[in-house]
């Protein structure tokens, strides 16, 4: 009789427990599910590694309450780049170079050139999907109604999130796929950065050596490797670093503004999508963390000898174990 | 002449009562009653009046001015300083940020700040492309560099 009674219920509690599970995938997938990009913006992502161009282009980015701006004097042929700035410039007499093997970065008031691995064409794949679209939102594609940038016929492309409020809009000339202009939006809708060539040429002349490796007397080479063991050294922080992993490769290192106490950033750059390793003096709840994380960005943590280490990025949660199992030698 | 009888009658009169009355006066100090009355109060003990509680009460007050004296004195001196100093408790803990009064906020603050740092970074990365990354912008010293590159007047002078 009791189990005559208790069998409707377990069912009940089997089918709740199978239905919500289902659920859960289907919200995985949807996260997971990669984006189908239209034909244009295809189009500009295949052109990129190929186009030779010159031109001008204002850099605009939101950070904090500050709108931090440049102007960048670009010259591409196919993989390799040149960026130069202005005599006007705050970067005044700074140089990029960039290929397929290199890119280095010329400081002269140091005369010091910053090596980092090179970034490639293949970040602007990456770099489709802005923040907002790492969580488990649809992305959709809307075309506009045409614009002109740079002297150029442009066909406005936005990404829109599932409500339809805009995350990314791409200017490309349909002509040869260059994106002329790119403005990111907040959830808001307000723009918190862009990039907008104000000048192009598609057929520049170039000598040929202005992609050559940067060879300056006296000029001190320095690498995101060093500039990390020297802030751990001077601020008092372990030399931990993530494995390489996943393609992770340094890019960068610096002190993040916090509440007094040295935070450490380590920005790695993979196939997979950026990840920042921080190194935090004191201890940190993983709860809040997560809950900031707003299901744009994966999150894991540990502490050692006083020190909290937190990695954020696009990996999963078992990629993040796996490398957090590594750096402590588990 | 006769004025002056007159006068003297007068004060014979006058001496004859008065001298009545002294007689009945002693007359009447005689009487039982009256020596009885008498003999009472020699009898009673003669005190001297006695000033001391006086002068305890007068050393009491003189204390106890002291003390007042002593107690507004540092009323005095300590009152502005309490004053100052709760100002200044006031000013500490309004001007200290909630962060340190709140360990729960604090830590808020430096989990956000770490994912909106991530967020930047990400943003700003895919802003910039291959370009100068906000983030890592590093303003050219004028002071500390030597601008002899070749300009294109150098150029046209050769």
């Amino acid at each position: 009789m009791t189990l005559y009674r208790a069998f409707p219920i377990a069912v009940i509690c089997a089918a709740g427990l199978v239905l919500a599970q289902d659920r859960g995938r289907g919200h995985q997938k949807q996260g997971d599910r990669k984006i189908e990009f239209p034909p244009l913006v295809r189009k500009a992502i295949e052109a990129a590694p190929r186009l030779s161009y010159a031109g001008e282009r204002d850099i605009q980015f939101r950070r904090g309450p500050n709108l931090v701006r440049h102007r960048e004097n670009v010259i591409k042929n196919g993989p390799r780049f040149r960026i130069e700035f202005s005599g006007e410039s705050d970067f005044a007499g700074q140089i990029i170079i960039e290929t397929p093997e290199f890119r280095q970065h010329y400081f002269p008031d140091k005369n010091e050139i910053f090596m980092t691995p090179p970034r490639g064409d293949g970040a602007l794949l990456r770099s489709m999907r802005p923040p907002g679209a790492f969580g488990k939102r649809h992305v959709q594609f809307r075309e506009g109604e045409l614009a002109v940038v740079a002297g150029k016929q442009t066909t406005p492309v936005s990404m829109v999130d599932e409500k339809g409020n805009p995350m990314m809009r791409l200017y490309i000339d349909p002509r040869n796929g260059m994106i002329l202009k790119r403005e990111f939006f907040d959830p808001v809708g307000t723009v918190v950065g862009l990039h907008e060539y104000t000048s192009i040429d598609y057929t520049p002349n170039f000598r040929g050596d202005e992609f050559k490796p940067m060879k300056i007397r006296g000029a001190r080479i320095v690498t995101p490797l060093d500039v990390a063991k020297k802030l751990m050294r001077e601020n008092g922080l372990l030399e931990v670093f993530l494995p390489a992993d996943f393609g992770l490769r340094l890019e960068n290192a610096r002190l993040v503004p916090g509440d007094g106490k040295p935070t450490l950033l380590l920005f790695y750059q993979s196939q997979r999508g950026h990840v920042s390793f921080y190194q935090v003096t004191g201890n940190l709840d993983p709860k809040k963390l997560r809950r900031e994380a707003r299901g744009e960005f994966r999150t894991t943590n540990w502490s050692d000898r006083g020190k909290t280490f937190v990695i954020v990025g696009e990996l999963s949660d078992p990629e993040l174990a796996q490398l957090s199992r590594k750096v402590r030698g588990n | 002449m006769k004025h002056r009888d007159n006068e003297r009658e007068l004060l014979e009169e006058r001496l004859a009562k008065r001298f009545d009355s002294e007689v009945e006066l002693d007359i009447a100090l005689r009487s039982k009653p009256q020596t009885r009355i008498a003999s009472m109060v020699k009898s009673l003990p003669c005190e001297e009046p006695s000033m001391a509680w006086r002068s305890r009460l007068n050393e009491g007050i003189v204390r106890q001015r002291g003390r007042i004296q002593v107690q507004n004195k540092l009323k005095w001196m300590f009152a502005p300083v309490a004053g100052l100093g709760l100002a200044g408790l006031f000013a500490v803990l309004i001007l200290t940020p909630q962060r340190l009064l709140m360990p729960g906020a604090k830590s808020v603050a430096i989990e956000r700040s770490i994912l909106d740092d991530h967020r930047d970074a990400v943003i700003s990365r895919a802003v910039a492309g291959r370009g100068l990354v906000a983030q890592e912008a590093r303003p050219t010293d004028r002071s500390g560099w030597n601008k002899d590159s070749w300009e294109e007047s150098d150029i046209e002078a050769l």
